[in-house]
């Protein structure tokens, strides 16, 4: 199969492995037998803790790393066998501030890669002009990016990796660096891409970011996929799992909320400061209440970590039916 | 290959913006004028007024090459730290494209230096060395052009590997100044030294080009251009195949290794 399949997934995965050698011990594997299907037109999370594989997985699609098995295909054309293929297909957003030449302007940079994507002249000055208005960076758009705060070099990355009109956006924590706002801004440029028809491979560590954003969540931890959900599941699970924190805290009254229904657990984190953990949707409001009632104030909530949620996520897997 | 020619093109666009932006890195450029000064005052003041060709194109040929081994030399490492190597290799554009866009630019620029060189002698000295013959002259830098952008070309892809480019690149110009017979002709060279620069293009193209300056007529012009050129070419070969092999490492161990 070598034409660019329309109604061939934008991405798809199969039994992918990559290993890395390390100095003097075993391969370290990155990817384990890794599958994952995203249609076209879909936004689909990648959530998973530092070291998850989800850099490596983004580097075998964007075809500058090669599996050690399996295989990847963007619109059924295969990453190692048709790369040249591959590349125009492509956008790519690495996080951080690496990628761009520093000294030269925003403007330029954007016509320097439009050209590295097949564009002439004239067609790259337009679709430069275009994006930097997209991404709310016209106003210094002749200002040299080393001038640059690391939201707005974050706003350029995402206008360099659709500078070639990419069909599959591969996104590497793009939301690193922006400030709430600009996060707001980046899920209206997401939901765009999506009434355009792009699929859009989002890899983040926000769960509120993953739920609000994608249509599906896959969830990658030590290289191995361990769930792929509806994003609601994840939503529901943020709730059911809220925490509270609270400073000035006695021991008795700490004991009594241990005791109230939903309470999974009371832990001590200093003197007199306790983490309550739930595990039942609303079980934070007695908890709340309990604590004002007896004076404490310095009170706050919390959504619980994405290692909490993981465990819990390996702690149902037993019933949950994996696609 | 579609995007081999903008690519090329942007590439170029993109090192003149780096100059102007960072006039540091026309220093070696800088050098030559004074190079020139102290060359044409010794020949001058030695009453050697036959060696003013020598002592403008000395410098200026020292710049040059000087360029390609400080500049176009580093071109892939500093667009690997800074992580815009990764990213051209995820575009549609090969790699060769936007480096050979960068290279001829610094090139370009880096031939300025001849100006330079014949103005410190006009306007400093009064001296004005004549092309005597033209055609020879202009084949000769083209091919001269080409050869250093190679030189650099394979610079960069050598240096890319290396931990320490800076001391390589220091300790590199001077054997590269003489095996270039770019002061002395590599002809009064100890025997083993001339039969090894003969493998270097540049000592075709400097003893060519002091040919074309002089009345004389200039003997077995186009073997030596051919050697230029054939010189050259397989260079830039070799740089190609050594980005190329670059290229492949850096997909399957994911970095770019160091030696
Ligand atoms: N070039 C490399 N050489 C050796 N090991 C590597 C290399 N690249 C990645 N790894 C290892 O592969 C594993 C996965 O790394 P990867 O960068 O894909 O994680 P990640 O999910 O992107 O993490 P993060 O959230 O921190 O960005 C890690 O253990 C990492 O150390
Ligand atoms: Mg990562």
């Amino acid at each position: 199969m070598s034409h660019i399949g329309i109604d061939a997934p934008a991405v798809e995965v199969r039994a992918l492995v990559r290993d890395f050698r390390t100095r003097g011990g075993p391969p370290r594997r990155a990817l384990d037998a890794f599958d994952l299907t995203v249609a076209p037109g879909e936004v689909h999370g990648l959530l998973g803790p530092n070291g998850a594989g989800k850099t490596t997985l983004c580097k075998i699609l964007s075809t500058i790393l090669l599996p050690t098995s399996g295989s990847a295909a963007v619109h059924g054309l295969d990453v190692v066998a048709d790369a040249k293929r591959v590349r125009p297909l492509l956008g790519i957003v690495f996080g951080g501030e690496r990628g761009l030449y520093a000294r030269m302007t925003a403007a330029q940079n954007l016509r320097f890669w439009a050209a590295l994507y097949g564009l002439g002249r004239r067609e790259g000055r337009r679709r430069a002009a275009e994006l930097l208005d997209r991404v709310g960076l016209a106003p210094r758009a002749d200002e040299p990016v080393e001038t640059f705060s690391r939201g707005m070099k974050q706003r350029l990355h995402l206008a360099r990796g659709l500078v070639g009109d990419p069909r599959v956006l591969l996104l590497d924590e793009p939301t690193v660096g922006m400030d709430p706002v600009s996060a707001h801004e980046f899920r209206d440029l997401v939901e765009s891409l999506r009434a355009e028809g792009r699929a859009v491979l989002l890899t983040t560590h926000d769960m509120a970011e993953a739920e609000a954003l994608c249509d599906r969540v896959s969830f990658i931890d030590g290289g191995r996929l361990l769930r792929c959900e509806d994003p609601r599941v994840l939503g529901e699970l943020l709730s059911r799992h809220e925490r509270v924190r609270a400073a000035g805290v006695p021991a008795a009254l700490a004991e009594r909320i241990a005791a109230l229904p939903g309470v999974e657990r009371v832990r001590e984190t200093g003197p007199g400061a306790v983490l309550v953990e739930t595990d039942r949707g609303g079980a934070a409001l007695p908890v709340l209440r309990t604590l004002v009632e007896a004076g404490v104030t310095d009170v706050s909530t919390a959504p619980p970590t994405l290692e909490e949620v993981y465990l819990h996520l390996i702690g149902e897997r037993g019933m949950a039916v994996r696609p | 290959m579609t995007a081999s020619s903008p690519a090329f093109w942007a590439a170029a666009r993109a090192q003149l913006t780096e100059f102007r932006r960072d006039p540091g890195t026309l220093l070696t450029l800088a050098t030559a004028p004074f190079f020139a000064v102290i060359l044409l005052s010794v020949t001058e003041h030695g009453g050697r007024a036959d060696l003013a060709p020598y002592a403008l194109l000395a410098p200026a040929v020292m710049a040059s090459i000087g360029m390609a081994v400080m500049e176009a030399g580093e071109t892939i490492f500093r667009d690997r730290s800074t992580g815009v190597l990764e990213a051209v290799l995820t575009t549609p554009a090969p790699l060769t494209a936007v480096l050979t866009g960068r290279i001829a630019a610094i090139t370009a620029v880096s031939l300025v230096g001849i100006a330079e060189c014949w103005l410190v002698g006009a306007l400093g000295f009064g001296v004005v060395v004549a092309v005597e013959h033209p055609l020879v002259f202009a084949l000769t830098l083209l091919a001269t052009a080409a050869g250093v952008a190679a030189t650099g070309m394979l610079l960069a892809a050598v240096f890319v590997v290396g931990r320490n480019v800076r001391s390589f690149q220091n300790s590199l110009t001077f054997p590269l100044y003489l095996l270039g017979g770019a002061m002395v002709p590599v002809a009064f060279l100890p025997a083993g030294f001339e039969a090894l620069s003969r493998l270097f293009f540049l000592s075709w193209a400097t003893d060519l080009l002091r040919d074309s300056l002089a009345p004389a007529p200039v003997a077995h012009f186009w073997p030596r251009l051919a050697a230029v050129a054939g010189l050259a070419a397989g260079m830039f070969a070799a740089a190609s195949w050594i980005a190329h092999r670059m290229v492949r490492r850096v997909r399957r161990t994911g970095t770019v290794g160091f030696a």
